[in-house]
């Protein structure tokens, strides 16, 4: 399961005892934050196209584990209403060393914002809205059409 | 032939609507589709060029020709996480 509708349950992603040549494992949670670009945030809601971004959550996980020899890679994302503090995604990993477990989590995070058909719609104090800006995935755009403004990080 | 342009994130909100269906030449291609949409609803042109468009769970490319009764997902800049 890639997205949920309900709250996440981190402990059903680490598991626990299923992987003794990992001595690594890093834990990731985006939580739900009470301002953007200085404006007060009241709550969000998230939604996403389910068809493509189970897949490429799938291949991202598949593609971590790969490229940092991190047997065990999960994440998942929250959709619907969520209020300050919830959490919207989860990233566990586990690797023989703190390294690769910390490069494959960072990655596989990444690759989630910038990649997977999700969106971010937030509601602020004054009673307005807004979808958040964010990453063109057109695969034959023009390059200038990847430019965004949130940063990195 | 028919098809089906499903609208997410801030195209729904753009289009007041989920879905629109839409009547296009036999032979047209993703690019003529859209270029049909963008005129039938002009407050979507400033966001098509920067959608990505799905089917199922593949994306597509401008070139890809369309089958009658496609369903068409458009997919604008995302912002997970």
């Amino acid at each position: 399961m890639y997205l949920s509708e309900t709250p996440l349950s981190l402990g059903e992603l680490l598991a626990e005892n299923q992987y003794p040549q990992c001595g690594g494992l890093a834990v990731f949670g985006g939580a739900v934050r009470n301002h953007h670009e200085g404006k007060p945030v009241l709550r969000l809601r998230y939604t996403a196209y389910a068809p493509l971004a189970q897949k490429l959550m799938r291949e991202i996980e598949q593609a971590a584990r790969d490229k940092f020899g991190a047997p065990y890679c999960r994440v998942q994302h929250r959709v619907g209403l969520l209020e300050i503090g919830d959490v919207a995604i989860y990233c566990v990993t586990r690797a023989p060393h703190r390294a690769e477990a910390f490069d494959a989590c960072r990655w596989i995070v990444g690759e989630v914002k910038h990649t997977v058909p999700i969106w971010k719609e937030e509601f602020y104090v004054d009673g307005s809205s807004a979808f958040v800006q964010g990453c063109c995935i057109r695969q034959d755009a023009p390059p200038e059409h990847h430019h965004h403004h949130h940063p990195h990080a | 032939m028919n098809l089906r342009f499903e609208f997410l994130g801030v195209l729904q909100r753009l289009a007041g609507a989920d879905s629109l269906q839409l009547e296009v030449p036999p032979g047209s291609t993703l690019a003529d589709a859209l270029e049909r949409l963008s005129a039938a609803r002009p407050e979507l042109r400033a966001e098509l060029d920067r959608c990505a468009v799905a089917q199922g769970e593949n994306l597509m490319h401008r070139t890809d020709l369309l089958k009658a009764d496609a369903v068409l997902a458009l997919l604008p800049p995302v912002a997970g996480g």
